[in-house]
């Protein structure tokens, strides 16, 4: 990380490797088909203001924080430009990233892109990314407390999601 | 409660023991919510080569850039348009609106801190650092109260006038300019309240030296509310502008 900051585009290579392909299908999970346009933004992001990385800091959850920070804006500018959109993904938008069984990794994902924002946040990165409540409260800016809450109410929404999509199926 | 409830309790408290894991990989529906490992790497696909190429390119062409030199210019800028309002009113115009020397040094002091520190408070990476400095908005004004003469000489609304518009006024070049510094950084509302609280600081240290009103009231009405409505005003204005980069 330190010879990134300074510009080594080596060290930058290295970094993008192994997190890039992982991050544009988190991406996918709260964005849909907008995933690499964020993520276009998320590393000119890191790029640009690599100035302001805290020595020392451990960089995935560094990069994950802007990723979130990027999806939240594409979120807001595309609620202001397109009146009739919500903040829920549409079921076609989430093109879903590898997972052992895709017939179920296909019903997550639907249910998932139903979840609200804040939520389906706090999903991905505990569910999917291996975050702990603790990383992400960091991660977000907010309490430990205001992230289970939100992860406490998307499990429960979801659990209902796919118990309904089973009892259909 | 059902191993159900049980495994979605645990999951959200993220304590999950191996008869939770047990009973999830034998259940159609907590199944699907069992977290995976998120340590591994999945490799780069071919979109991801034109997002690594233009951020090679914006590697190569943009420097890294200190974010405390910008905090420093930033809390240098403050400084000086203090000093230059300052000045403008009068260096032989001295008069203050707080009861005793002591005090006016205290106050004077917490207030060139709020301009210079605040500016850089604001500024640094992190969620934390913006957030201490809003915990000074219900102590500025009860300082300000605190320490006041209570000499009332402002009688008219025109005579009070001048001290809001030193508070607005002084506050424009410095919250202009850290407004266009937090465009690289991510949207953060308390941040943007922090720099406008900082920005507006410069016209109450101004006033410090140069308000001979001392009274509660105007103090609170022409001093500290100004103030605080600049760090209100800094928080649309900063969702009005683009962001440059969403690093926090």
């Amino acid at each position: 990380m330190e010879r990134f900051v300074q510009g080594e585009e080596r060290a930058f290579s290295e970094l993008f490797n192994r997190h890039a392909g992982r991050l544009q299908a988190a991406l996918r999970r709260m964005v849909g088909p907008a995933a690499d346009d964020v993520l276009q933004t998320t590393f000119l992001s890191i790029v640009r203001a690599r100035g302001r990385y805290q020595r020392g800091a451990p960089f995935r959850p560094w990069l994950y924080t802007v990723a979130v920070n990027a999806a939240r804006d594409h979120l807001r500018r595309n609620r202001r430009e397109e009146p009739h959109a919500t903040d829920t993904l549409p079921e076609t938008a989430a093109e879903p990233a590898p997972l052992p069984d895709p017939g179920l990794s296909r019903t997550v994902e639907t249910a998932l892109a139903q979840l609200p924002g804040p939520q389906r946040e706090a999903i991905v990165l505990h569910r999917f990314e291996g975050f702990s409540f603790r990383e992400i409260a960091e991660l977000l800016g907010v309490t430990e407390t205001a992230v289970k809450v939100r992860a406490h109410r998307g499990y429960e929404r979801l659990r209902v999601l796919l118990a309904a999509e089973k009892e259909a199926g | 409660m059902s191993d159900c409830d049980r495994f979605l309790e645990a999951l959200a408290s993220d304590r999950l023991d191996p008869d939770n894991r047990a009973h999830a990989r034998g259940c159609p529906v907590c199944g699907p919510l069992l977290p995976v490992d998120g340590s591994g790497t999945l490799p780069p696909g071919p979109s991801l080569e034109a997002v690594h190429a233009r951020a090679l390119e914006a590697l190569r062409t943009t420097p890294a850039r200190p974010w405390s030199r910008d905090a420093a210019r930033l809390a240098l800028l403050q400084g000086a348009v203090a000093l230059a309002v300052a000045s403008m009113l009068g260096v032989s115009n001295w008069n203050s609106p707080v009861a005793h020397h002591g005090a006016l040094a205290v106050v004077g002091a917490f207030l060139l801190a709020l301009v210079t520190v605040g500016s850089v408070a604001a500024l640094a990476p992190g969620h934390r650092r913006p957030r201490l400095l809003l915990w000074l908005a219900p102590v500025v004004p009860l300082l300000l109260v605190a320490s006041g003469s209570g000499v009332h000489t402002a009688t008219t609304l025109r005579s009070a006038m001048p001290c809001l518009v030193t508070v607005l006024l002084t506050a424009v070049v410095p919250l202009a300019v850290g407004l266009a510094l937090l465009r690289g950084m991510a949207l953060d509302a308390p941040r943007a309240m922090a720099l406008g609280l900082s920005a507006a600081a410069t016209g109450l240290f101004v006033l410090h030296w140069h308000c001979a009103d001392g009274s509660g009231p105007h103090l609170l009405c022409f001093h500290a509310l100004p103030w605080l409505a600049v760090g209100l005003l800094a928080v649309p204005l900063r969702r009005a502008l683009p962001t440059t980069s969403h690093v926090p």
